[in-house]
């Protein structure tokens, strides 16, 4: 029998890859798919470059000055600028100079992921982007959108021509899989500090990057502040991408923070003609393509404001055939969508909704039911909202719990009324549950969890975590202390704990399995 | 002169000196282990290699012949240090050794030199891979070492344009 390469172990083949130039590691991965594998784990150096961006600054990063680009075969790069390097008009057009000042890419084929933050200036974007052909993921920080300024540079020679005015045609599109726009580490005071005219270039640039088609794009992330005189506008740009991409898109995530107006104005102040000018958003073209979305993830929270936009995400969610992950979270609070969850109940994993739960129209966790594979529930009911306006403290606002499938392993429930039998079947009789979160479940009767179920749940030792807070039923509470002498001096702590704190959250230790609490500022509270 | 008998997997013998056998990382661990757990220290020591046949020790002793006298190489060194030696270190001597070997016995040989510890042999014929690679297509490289594409249909289509590009450019 005769030695044959794929006999070598992959610790071997790849240091063969190792002394290879990395265009030819690009061209030995397309032998097999072993080799691939093998390859992939060759040339996947992840670098920083540039200056540390503040965004990044919690995280121990290694950065490395930016002209390491020219020598270093990278795959996967992240890059942040320092402000001042940008071209303006006193710079000398030496080209020789610009060459080191404004690097591109040594082996611009491996670049597969690329990442960017604050600094860039769109001629030099164009400079970087325009040679990366393989690239398949693209990451823009908000910081990215806000510095990127068309024709603000004088073009200088050949080299930094920007020859479009868009920036979308700079991104290579032949095989972009995932398009994010971020805002991590963007905080509300970054918001108040840029200027008006600069969050303008932020949202004009992500409608520019918006315009493009990505044939292969299967995902799409955007992270952005909301501004209420731009919803209308945002929400036609983003439904016209997701028009074009309805093909290929698979996983789709829309997260805004912060609200906030362009224009010096409280939200308090809006007029009539104001909200008038939102109201076009409510004629926006109907999505007529099924999307075939696995990842539908929809984050517009504000407590004070239900988000006009936020209809024409609900018809656009309550389209779907095949999600697996479905979140979808804002200010208004709809029902549980039945027929989509029974659509979509072979392949549904998680669920976490914002919906509205009264005892007219209670939660009915039968649908949940036949989801086979459900392992993450997590509803915020609209009680908080309600208290204010009627108290609706019959409830219960969740019926036929025990149809909850036993494939769950992570239950949160916030603001909905449980009465104490579902809570005792939620947390003790669903064998792979893990995780338990019950906030503002209702106290009085008999709602909330009663005080035996507790200390089964300490006794059972099942749960990895749970956390409780106003959910213990009153008045077992007053009957626990009744049987005051006949308690270990566990279940006594606990009651104590119960009636006049809120419970903190508890962590199976590894050591014994016994519950430990969590509480901030010291490190760890033994309570058995 | 200490000697030590080092047996192939197909059993045959070879007796070389001690000096010789301790410039393999592995070999001077054994015989290392060898003295400690004998009583006799005049003992000749026995060492079984079970994953390399005759022909593959006779050749990476005969390296080791050859290169009794090299500086003996610091192991664990990073790649960027190893490709240097390794083009220091290739003769003339080398490059005749290797040079009727087929691909199998170079196979063979990057193997045993591992699982032996030589550093040096194992760079010379990662080398000589590598050079098997670079530069070539992926047809050559597939032709070279007797592979075939396992990618499924599409797979293949979509690599085949990602290397005209590659080409093009």
């Amino acid at each position: 029998m005769v030695t044959h390469i794929d006999d070598l172990p992959n610790e071997l083949l790849n240091q063969i890859f190792l002394r290879l130039n990395p265009l030819d590691v690009d061209i030995a991965r397309k032998v097999s798919q072993r080799w691939e594998v093998v390859a992939d784990e060759t040339v996947g150096v992840e670098l920083y470059l540039g200056r540390r961006s503040g965004f990044l600054s919690s995280e121990n990063l290694d950065w490395h000055p930016l002209h390491a680009m020219q020598t270093e075969g990278i795959s996967k790069c992240c890059i942040s600028i320092t402000s001042t390097l940008s071209l303006s008009d006193d710079d000398e057009e030496d080209p020789q100079m610009i060459q080191t000042k404004y690097p591109v890419f040594w082996a611009p084929f491996l670049v597969k992921s690329l990442t960017l933050y604050g600094g860039i200036s769109a001629p030099y974007f164009s400079r970087l982007m325009s040679p990366l052909r393989n690239l398949t993921e693209l990451d823009l920080h908000i910081s990215a959108l806000s510095t990127l300024v068309k024709g603000q540079v004088k073009a200088c020679g050949d080299i930094l021509d920007c020859s479009s005015d868009h920036l979308h045609t700079c991104i290579s599109p032949r095989k972009l899989r995932s398009l994010k726009v971020s805002m991590k580490g963007f905080e509300f005071w970054h918001l108040q500090m840029l200027r008006p005219s600069k969050m303008c270039r932020c949202i004009e640039n992500l409608y520019d990057i918006l315009k493009g088609y990505y044939p292969l794009l299967q995902r799409f992330e955007l992270g952005f502040p909301f501004f209420w005189d731009k919803e209308s506008d945002m929400t036609k740009a983003l439904s016209q991408f997701l028009h074009k991409h309805h093909k290929s898109l698979e996983h789709l995530s829309l997260e805004f923070h912060f609200y906030w107006r362009l224009e010096d104005k409280s939200f308090e102040e809006l007029s009539d003609e104001d909200m008038n000018a939102y109201a076009d958003i409510y004629e926006l073209p109907e999505l007529s393509e099924i999307m075939n979305l696995k990842l539908f993830n929809i984050d517009i929270t504000d407590k004070r404001f239900i988000v006009p936009s936020i209809f024409y995400w609900e018809k656009l969610m309550l389209q779907q055939e095949s999600l697996e992950f479905l979140k979808y979270k804002s200010g208004y609070h709809c029902t549980l969508p039945k027929c989509l969850i029974e659509r979509n109940c072979h392949t549904l994993k998680t669920i976490c909704m914002t919906v509205r739960a009264n005892s007219v129209l209670p939660v009915d966790c039968k649908v949940l039911g036949k989801c086979l594979h459900l392992e993450r529930l997590e509803l915020d009911g609209g009680l908080r909202l309600i208290h204010q306006v009627l108290a609706d403290s019959r409830g219960p606002h969740l019926i036929n719990a025990d149809s909850l499938p036993q494939t769950l392993k992570t239950v949160r429930l916030c603001s909905i009324y449980i009465d104490s039998s579902a809570a005792e079947h939620i947390s003790l009789e669903l064998e792979r549950l893990k995780t338990l979160h019950l906030e503002d479940i209702g106290q009085c009767d008999g709602l909330g969890m009663s005080f035996s179920t507790l200390c089964t749940i300490c006794e059972k030792k099942q749960l990895d975590s749970f956390k409780f807070v106003t959910a213990i039923n009153e008045i077992s509470l007053d009957n626990a202390k009744k049987d005051w002498n006949q308690q270990t001096p566990f279940q006594s702590l606990l009651l104590i704990l119960a009636t006049f704190y809120e419970l903190p959250r508890m962590i199976k230790r590894d050591v014994d399995g016994c519950y430990v609490a969590e509480v901030s500022g010291a490190p760890i509270f033994p309570l058995s | 002169m200490a000697l030590v008998r080092v047996i192939s997997s197909d059993g045959a013998a070879f007796l070389v000196s001690q000096r010789l056998a301790k410039r393999s990382g592995k070999l001077k661990t054994e015989i290392e282990t060898f003295r400690k757990s004998s009583d006799n220290s005049e003992a000749q020591p026995e060492i079984r290699i079970v994953t390399i046949r005759a022909e593959i020790l006779r050749l990476v002793l005969q390296w080791l012949q050859q290169h009794q006298n090299d500086p003996v190489l610091p192991a664990n060194q990073n790649e960027q240090d190893g490709r240097g030696d390794a083009e220091m270190g290739q003769s003339q001597w080398d490059r005749d050794f290797l040079a009727p070997m087929d691909l199998g016995i170079v196979m063979e040989l990057i193997l045993a030199a591992n699982h032996l510890e030589v550093k040096g042999l194992l760079d010379i014929t990662c080398k000589l891979v590598e050079s098997k690679i670079t530069g070539r297509t992926v047809d050559e490289i597939r032709t070279a070492f007797k592979l075939k594409s396992d990618f499924k249909g599409n797979e293949e289509e979509q690599t085949r344009l990602e290397n005209r590009w590659c080409v093009e450019n």
